[in-house]
């Protein structure tokens, strides 16, 4: 060893593992950077869907054809849809306690890319909520169930994410969705897979 | 010597931040297990709970002629289990007032179409604030489903006078049972959910299910309509009083009644009087007035009822438990064990029936420990439960579901229920010595007697007779088939 210093190869050598041992965690911070984000905007999604699925899978279960006073027990078009069902009622926003009957609304907000259940607003941007209604005539954009005097078989809800990074893409989604789920209405009528599936082709036409 | 531990406690501070930073990492992903399981756990039970609400309502529907006939669904509680490695969600349907899994809709008062003065009478039977209740609610029908009378005023005193012991659910109504509720229950006034209903109309079909025999369109009021119903079964008396009824005066009372007025004026018995009325009717469409289950009804329901009163209520109540088989499957017992006169018979047999289409119950689903779980391991749920207040018609071919309420939350609303309500007295239980309804003190009910309930079928055209010419059909008054899936007319 030199006892006066680092040669000059020496240094150079230092330089370059320091350099490269830099970029190689730089490139490592970027990814976990990345991968957290993408983690954490899929772990929102996940949740955003399992809310409205669940939110809608509830109500399908116990609503009213008619409500008398409070309207009709299921109204909805293609972004919003409103349920009326048989409930406990909390006594919550000025409402009466140990009622039976709850109102869930479910709706897009196209400005604000957000899709809100009742109050909450889901954390997930969305950048469509398409909301169809099965009946054993075929699919319907709006639904009107004291008016229909029926339930429909089935209420299927689509979403599509906004994943853009820049400004909001305002055009229609053309791809599939991102998530779907059709939920049976308790009390509908009765429609076996195989006649959805029909319906479902016949749509598509 | 200063320098190194200088080093030390800097690598001991190092080493303390670390370790709070990862407890609180594991801290927050625990959390979020916990919660994910629960909402995971939440679904399965309310997916379970309803699949026992449609498996209750199969078997209701299963048992369809025996109901229709007058006999009882069978008492088996037990649902269904499901069961995985770790645990095992357990459906079962869950005792009513009577401590049967089944209760009869037709036993009770339909609340919106009963008159003022038979609910006031039953509101004096009952007293206290169950009878409070009872005594202002004619001027406030009609009412959804009688579980939102507890939303009136929405205290928890309130709830357990609607709901009984059914406020609770799950480990609650279990421990509640498992202390002698079932005895202790036999002194006290049923809730208000076993003695009215929403839904009370009755089906106009026989024992098998059958619509019944229409006599206005068996007289003739047009061709098509003779054609399609006939007489031709009944001897010429019978012939000659069912036609009389069916043409009787439009301001008489539209309830089967007017038959058995009619067949008793020809002298015929008190048994052909009830097979002839299970098998026709004076109403249209497919469901009539309610009747009331005389065999399954409270004391206090049968003595509100007009014509019946309560020393013949308390006779009923006493003879029903000695009828046979045979006797069960009609009401002419009423006359054959000399509860009634003929003519006493004659005026309420069209509004008492002795059978029921509409039967309530409740499914929970709760989770439960597998028999050969290991000891000592205790599941890592909470105590959760989902629970479903049903009411299931079995007068259509397949069951319908008239009502379906999910109560699961109804803890959650009483403990609200209680924390806001500082003023609100402690919810105690059932038993207390002031239900007694018997030792109450009657309340003057103030009832509102404007609207006559029954007046939706006071009117009718006259009939025309066999002779005359074809006419259109007169309009006759129909029970819609009250329930979730049917269109109140607003």
């Amino acid at each position: 060893m030199n006892p006066r210093g680092f040669s000059l190869l020496e240094a150079l050598v230092g330089v370059a593992i320091a350099t490269a041992f830099l970029g190689a965690i730089a490139v490592f911070t970027s990814n976990l950077g990345d991968a957290r984000a993408r983690l954490a905007r899929g772990s929102r999604e996940l949740e955003c869907a399992d809310a409205l699925f669940t939110a809608l899978e509830r109500a399908c279960a116990t609503v009213v054809l008619d409500a008398g006073a409070a309207g009709d027990g299921i109204t909805g078009d293609a972004t919003e849809v409103r349920l009326v069902r048989c409930g406990v009622t909390l006594g919550d926003a000025g409402g009466a306690r140990f009622g039976d009957t709850v109102e869930t609304a479910i709706r897009h907000d196209a400005a604000a890319r957000r899709v809100t259940i009742g109050r909450d607003t889901l954390p997930a941007p969305v950048r469509a909520l398409r909301l169809r209604y099965l009946t054993p005539d075929g699919w319907e954009d709006s639904f009107r169930s004291a008016d229909a005097e029926r339930f429909p078989v089935a209420i299927e809800a689509a979403i599509w994410f906004d994943r853009s990074s820049g400004p909001a893409d305002d055009t229609e989604p053309t791809g599939a969705p991102d998530r779907v789920r059709l939920v049976r209405v308790t009390g509908g009528p009765r429609l076996d897979a195989l006649s959805i599936r029909r319906l479902e082709k016949e749509s598509e036409r | 010597m200063r320098r190194r531990g200088f080093v030390m406690v800097a690598v001991v501070v190092v080493v303390a931040a670390a370790i709070l930073v990862a407890t609180g990492a594991i801290f927050a992903a625990r959390g979020a297990t916990v919660s994910a399981r629960a909402a995971e756990l939440e679904r399965r039970l309310r997916d379970a709970a309803l699949d026992g609400v449609a498996l209750a309502a199969d078997r209701l529907g299963t048992d369809r002629a025996r109901l229709l006939a007058g006999a009882d669904p069978e008492d088996d509680a037990e649902l269904f289990t499901v069961r995985d490695a770790a645990r095992q969600i357990e459906v079962r349907l869950v005792p009513q007032w009577g401590g049967e899994p089944f209760s009869s809709e037709a036993a009770k008062i339909d609340v919106n179409l009963a008159s003022p003065e038979a609910l006031a009478r039953l509101a004096d039977g009952l007293g206290d604030a169950s009878g409070a209740l009872l005594a202002g609610l004619a001027a406030s029908r009609p009412i959804s489903s009688v579980d939102a009378l507890a939303a009136r005023r929405g205290t928890t005193e309130l709830l357990e006078k609607v709901l009984g012991p059914l406020r609770m659910v799950g480990e609650e109504r279990e421990r509640y049972e498992d202390e002698g509720a079932a005895t202790r229950r036999r002194d006290l006034a049923p809730p208000l959910v076993e003695l009215l209903t929403a839904h009370g109309a009755e089906p106009l079909v026989d024992e098998a299910g059958d619509p019944k025999l229409d006599l206005v369109a068996a007289v003739g009021e047009g061709v098509a309509q003779r054609a399609e119903a006939s007489l031709a079964e009944f001897d010429d008396a019978e012939r000659d009083a069912l036609e009389e009824a069916a043409r009787a005066e439009p301001d008489q009372p539209l309830d089967d009644g007017a038959i058995a007025r009619a067949l008793l004026a020809r002298g015929i018995g008190a048994e052909r009087i009830d097979a002839i009325l299970a098998a026709c009717t004076l109403e249209s469409g497919g469901h009539g007035v309610p009747r009331l289950d005389i065999v399954r009804a409270d004391r206090r329901v049968l003595a509100s009822i007009e014509g019946i009163g309560p020393d013949l209520a308390a006779r009923i109540v006493d003879l029903r438990d000695s009828l046979d088989e045979a006797e069960r499957r009609g009401t002419a017992w009423l006359v054959t064990r000399r509860v009634m006169t003929p003519e006493q018979y004659a005026a309420v047999v069209g509004r008492i029936t002795h059978r029921s289409a509409l039967w309530r119950f409740r499914v929970e689903a709760q989770v439960g420990v597998p028999e050969d779980a290991r000891e000592g391991v205790e599941p890592a749920e909470p105590k959760a439960a989902a629970a479903f207040d049903c009411i299931v018609d079995v007068s259509t071919e397949r069951p319908r579901i008239v009502f379906l309420r999910d109560v699961s939350l109804l803890p959650t609303a009483r403990a609200i229920a209680f924390i806001g309500a500082s003023d609100e007295r402690v919810d105690e239980p059932v038993d207390r010595a002031a239900d007694r309804s018997d030792d109450a003190p009657a309340t003057e009910p103030s009832v509102e007697r404007t609207r006559p309930a029954s007046g939706a079928f006071d009117f009718r055209a006259p009939a025309a007779t066999i002779d005359d010419a074809p006419v259109p059909a007169p309009e006759r008054p129909t029970i819609a088939p009250a329930g979730r899936d049917v269109p109140k007319s607003r």
